[in-house]
């Protein structure tokens, strides 16, 4: 698995293949979602711009004119349906909405099982820690670092189609915010050191 | 890849964020089985109607704040219509086929289909009907004219 090309796994599925669209949607869901979800949408339509940026490729799946550029196409569907629905809800949201996971509905923190039970638990306060971090970025940090962070890793081009970004600013702007990032990680930090003794890691000074 | 040019550090904050994020705030697994199953919508036989028209993105200044929401699709020389009113979760639809003419139409949402029918006068309406992604299908009487499918949007 995976050793298609995307243009393939078009090619396939627009030919009726579902394990094909299967695989399409294993490696874009992801990116789909982190656009949904960096828009400042509540949960609920987030959800609705996810099924619909789906279903719309359905529909084209023999109209796209590039296979290779699914992602930037996947990106700038769910980016124009997320301002759709922007101007249907009249713009402003409560920043509880936004909110990370609270209102996800289907949360599922099921115990880590790999590590001992204790340096689970420190790696999900680490983890804890650097989402309520994230959230007291800018809107347009969030959007950015959460696309960068999409699982596989967008491409420069899907990440410019997703945010309607020029291309030149995507390094630069996500290096501005990966350095407020870790400047709100050691503002918190002080407290972690004294309750735990340590310092993690990841907050080390570059 | 977006990797290049990334510092040690930043490379692994952002590590970091991705298991954090991956944790706090996944696909949700109803949805990403909803992904797969959007497949089945596939439709080969029919002229896709694309949405060439919505106010809910044009200025609002046109219109009023309360005005309803129309949607415009267009398939060659068929266009399709659609008012759009809300109660709640529940949208209603009123719809026009132009050139007008009869039409079996099926109202395609998340979770399965309505069918109604067009009138003479490509008139159609639908009570209800679940917000979230929507498409119309519309199959005209003469065999010989194929079927108009909608882009999917979300209301």
């Amino acid at each position: 698995m995976g050793d298609r090309t995307t243009a393939e796994l078009v090619r396939a599925a627009a030919g009726g293949d579902q394990s094909a669209w299967d695989e399409i949607v294993e490696r874009y869901s992801g990116l789909v979602w982190a656009v949904a979800r960096g828009h400042r949408l509540a949960h609920a339509d987030a959800a609705d711009v996810y099924q619909t940026t789906w279903l719309r490729l359905v529909e084209h799946l023999d109209r796209v004119r590039e296979p290779d550029h699914l992602g930037g196409w996947l990106s700038q569907t769910a980016r124009h349906e997320c301002l759709r629905l922007l101007r249907l809800r009249g713009r402003e949201l409560p920043d509880e909405d936004v909110a990370l996971g609270r209102d996800s509905g289907d949360t599922h923190h099921g115990e880590p099982t790999s590590p001992g039970p204790e340096a689970a638990m420190l790696a999900h306060e680490e983890r804890a820690a650097v989402v309520a971090a994230f959230t007291r970025l800018s809107a347009r940090c969030q959007a950015l670092l959460r696309l960068l962070a999409a699982d596989p890793a967008p491409s420069y081009a899907e990440v410019s189609a997703a945010l309607d970004m020029p291309v030149g600013s995507i390094g630069p702007t996500r290096g501005r915010c990966l350095l407020h990032l870790r400047r709100l990680l050691d503002r918190t930090a002080g407290d972690s050191v004294e309750r735990n003794g340590r310092r993690s890691s990841w907050l080390t000074e570059s | 890849m977006v990797d290049r040019e990334l510092s040690p550090e930043d490379r692994e904050l952002l590590d970091v964020l991705r298991d954090a994020l991956a944790e706090a705030d996944p696909v949700p697994e109803v949805l990403l089985e909803a992904a797969r199953a959007s497949f089945t919508w596939r439709t080969v036989d029919a002229e896709l109607a694309e949405l060439v028209a919505d106010t809910a993105v044009a200025s609002s200044a046109v219109r009023g704040p309360d005005a309803p929401r129309l949607l415009t699709f267009t398939a060659g020389p068929t266009t399709l219509v659609v008012e759009v009113g809300t109660t709640g979760a529940q949208r209603r639809l009123l719809g026009q086929i132009v050139r007008p003419r009869r039409a079996e139409v099926e109202v395609r949402h998340s979770g399965g289909t309505l069918n109604v029918v067009a009138d003479d006068l490509g008139r159609f309406r639908v009570e209800t009907v679940p917000a979230g992604p929507l498409s119309l299908s519309c199959r005209f009487p003469d065999a010989g004219e194929p079927p108009v499918v909608t882009s999917w949007v979300t209301v």
